[in-house]
């Protein structure tokens, strides 16, 4: 092979074994009459000359598969080159993306309002959707700890998206140079590195409609693929602003469901008649002046807030495959068969 | 199920001072199950549960692969009990010469008896990481088998592991095969319930893993909305290929069909599929004996120091990368 080797050479980078592997769905089934099973939980094979086998076999029917179908086999040659390129430009992103943060003085996006204290541990930075929204939780938050960063529209669907084109985009750039994060550790060039970490709270806030849980799923989505540790650290939160405002008078209270809100009804309304009750249903965070925005979602003594967790990854990771990917007919197979689960928002 | 007898002890001459000793031996065996059960089946929670039942559905595997069984049945019944019926040849229910007792009591009560150590009763087999069926019975508080052989049902009940019975005949039959109803031993399985979807993932890969077996599951503790019995047919006549493509459901395939190659090497049967998707994640599942081997191992290196070297070469014979422009 070494005679052959030019025109990969030509390419003016190296092409790994991960790049071979992108987008790669494989089974590999093998019979071993003594397998000697290692590892911590005993489901590691150990049996040295299953290694050769694996590989003669493979080699030698992967070779007449390439020879047999040549469109077949210049597919898949393209797309490990894409792999090869993607994997090239995401890192030159990467690098692009964390040089900003030591040129440009602070390096904090211009649109980030940030808090006086600097200690992660008690800070935290609210994720808000759109900039109206955004600039009443800079008036209504405590600035001693509570930073704001809005974020503008829906951001990119990164489960479509290659790596480089990920760190193009701006409100994705915005989201890693406020968090303070980078990517590659001394032993991994993909993984997050934490060490600059700069809220150990990051509370994503959006409107209560079908905009907002989108925007809320993209945000996650984003969160699972390339900040997955942070979600595993508990770091992230999602915010929950109540959906309804029950006046009477001058009483005013939330309410945070359908359930919730017929029960402060009947609460606000005391002896008195339910009818006399209004009640207003929050479309959207700005319809809250700053100071509701304050007690009802940002308050620590009043709000409430749901910590992202992750239950089974591999569970996960189809689901997100699922709801975010391509395919239309697997997903709307699932959604049919949770409907009876999920409400309507009309 | 079925399994040929083969003598632990070769070397040694059968005679009848060594019978008695041999089965005080067989007590010890099936009683050090029941006192740490954890290291014959993992633990005695619902995972140690489950692997009862894989326990079980392995022998029947086996069969299959051998070429005399293509059904299995597995049922999950109402009162915490399991039972598996397999269309194989039934387990041998003659007089094993060196024990002096049915070859079926063998199976059952003697630890490591079966003709999984014997390379020439099953060329390969499943469920090796196993210690066999005779392990499920010490772990049940009663277990029967069935075996339609010959022309005639054989069977035998047992408490702990402790036959309550010699083998004996109870009808005539013109099928063969074999029927195993084991009630898990409450007094060592404290908690747990056997879980509809853990058993049925399990089937379906087995069910890939072994293309033309069918296994059909039956939950009789729950009901379909038409009133039926709870349950799935799992058949693949595809196999892996198959399989690769249940797990790419959701993901668009970059070639039609899935790369399958099903080989030999030095004793070692491989077989692969693969295939190529749009998305940047690699997804590579691996099995030893249709056991999931996690953490990988020597297969998964051989098969990617494969897959690159070969892609490689091509990549670069072909020119293809010629016309790419960086």
């Amino acid at each position: 092979m070494p005679t052959n080797r030019a025109s990969l050479i030509r390419l003016k980078f190296d092409v790994a074994g991960d790049d071979f592997r992108e987008g790669l769905t494989a089974v590999i089934s093998v019979k071993v009459a003594e397998p000697q099973f290692e590892g911590q939980t005993k489901t590691k094979l150990g049996n040295s000359e299953v290694s050769g086998a694996v590989d003669t076999c493979v080699s030698e029917m992967l070779n007449n598969y390439l020879e047999e179908n040549p469109k077949e086999a210049r597919q898949i040659v393209q797309k490990v080159v894409l792999a090869a390129q993607a994997r090239h430009a995401a890192r030159k992103a990467r690098e692009m993306v964390q040089r900003k943060n030591v040129l440009g003085g602070s390096g904090l996006p211009g649109k980030l309002a940030d808090c006086s204290n600097k200690d992660p541990e008690a800070c935290e930075i609210y994720l808000v959707e759109g900039d109206s929204a955004g600039g009443s939780a800079k008036q209504g938050r405590d600035r001693m700890f509570q930073a704001i960063l809005p974020l503008r529209g829906k951001i990119l669907n990164v489960e479509k998206a290659q790596e480089h084109r990920i760190y193009d985009n701006e409100e994705i750039k915005n989201m890693i140079t406020a968090l303070g994060v980078s990517f590659g550790t001394p032993e991994n060039e993909k993984a997050l590195n934490m060490e600059k970490l700069r809220y150990h709270k990051v509370i994503i806030m959006t409107d209560a409609d079908i905009d907002g849980s989108h925007i809320r799923t993209l945000i996650l989505t984003f969160f699972f693929r390339y900040m997955n540790d942070l979600i595993e650290k508990g770091y992230l939160y999602i915010a929950l602003p109540p959906l309804y405002l029950v006046k009477k008078g001058k009483t005013e209270k939330y309410a945070w469901s359908d359930d919730d809100r017929d029960r402060v009804v009947k609460e606000v309304a005391g002896n008195g008649k339910e009818e006399n009750v209004s009640f207003q249903r929050y479309k959207g965070l700005g319809e809250m002046n700053p100071e509701q925005l304050w007690t009802t979602t940002m308050d620590p003594k009043n709000r409430s807030l749901k910590q992202v967790t992750i239950e089974s990854a591999a569970e996960a990771d189809r689901l997100f495959s699922m709801l975010m990917g391509d395919e239309v007919p697997p997903r709307r197979e699932f959604i049919e068969k949770n409907a009876k689960y999920a409400k309507i928002d009309a | 199920m079925s399994v040929e007898i083969i003598c632990m002890s070769e070397n040694k001459a059968p005679n009848k001072s060594e019978y008695s000793a041999n089965n005080i031996q067989v007590l010890e065996g099936l009683e050090a199950v029941r006192k740490r059960p954890a290291m014959y089946i993992g633990d005695i929670g619902v995972k140690g549960l489950h692997h009862l039942i894989w326990e079980v559905v392995d022998n029947s595997i086996d069969e299959a692969l051998a070429g005399h069984c293509s059904h299995i049945n597995v049922e999950i019944n109402t009162n915490h009990s399991i039972t598996v019926t397999d269309n194989g040849r039934g387990i041998p229910t003659d007089l094993h010469e060196k024990e002096k007792r049915s070859a079926l009591e063998v199976v059952m009560t003697v630890l490591h008896a079966g003709g999984k150590f014997d390379k020439d009763t099953y060329k390969v087999s499943g469920g090796l990481h196993g210690v066999g069926v005779s392990c499920v019975n010490a772990l049940s508080s009663k277990l029967i088998a069935t075996v339609h052989r010959n022309g005639i049902i054989y069977q035998q009940e047992y408490n702990k592991g402790i036959p309550k019975y010699s083998v004996k005949e109870v009808g005539t039959t013109d099928t063969t095969g074999t029927i195993i109803e084991f009630h898990p031993d409450k007094e060592i399985f404290t908690a747990g319930e056997y879980n509809y979807e853990t058993v049925a993932t399990r089937c379906r890969e087995l069910s890939f893993l072994n293309a033309g077996i069918t296994i059909t599951l039956k939950d009789h503790r729950e009901q379909e909305d038409d009133g039926s019995t709870k349950g799935e047919t799992f058949l693949s006549t595809g196999g892996l290929k198959e399989f690769v493509e249940y797990l790419d459901v959701s993901r668009e395939t970059l070639i039609p069909h899935p790369i399958y190659m099903d080989g030999e090497k030095g004793a070692i049967p491989v077989q692969v599929a693969l295939s190529y998707n749009t998305s940047y994640t690699e997804h590579v599942i691996s099995y030893v004996n249709n056991i999931n081997t996690i953490e990988g191992g020597t297969h998964i290196a051989g098969f990617r120091r494969a897959l690159t070297r070969t892609l490689k070469a091509y990549a670069d014979k072909s020119g293809i990368l010629d016309k790419i422009k960086v």
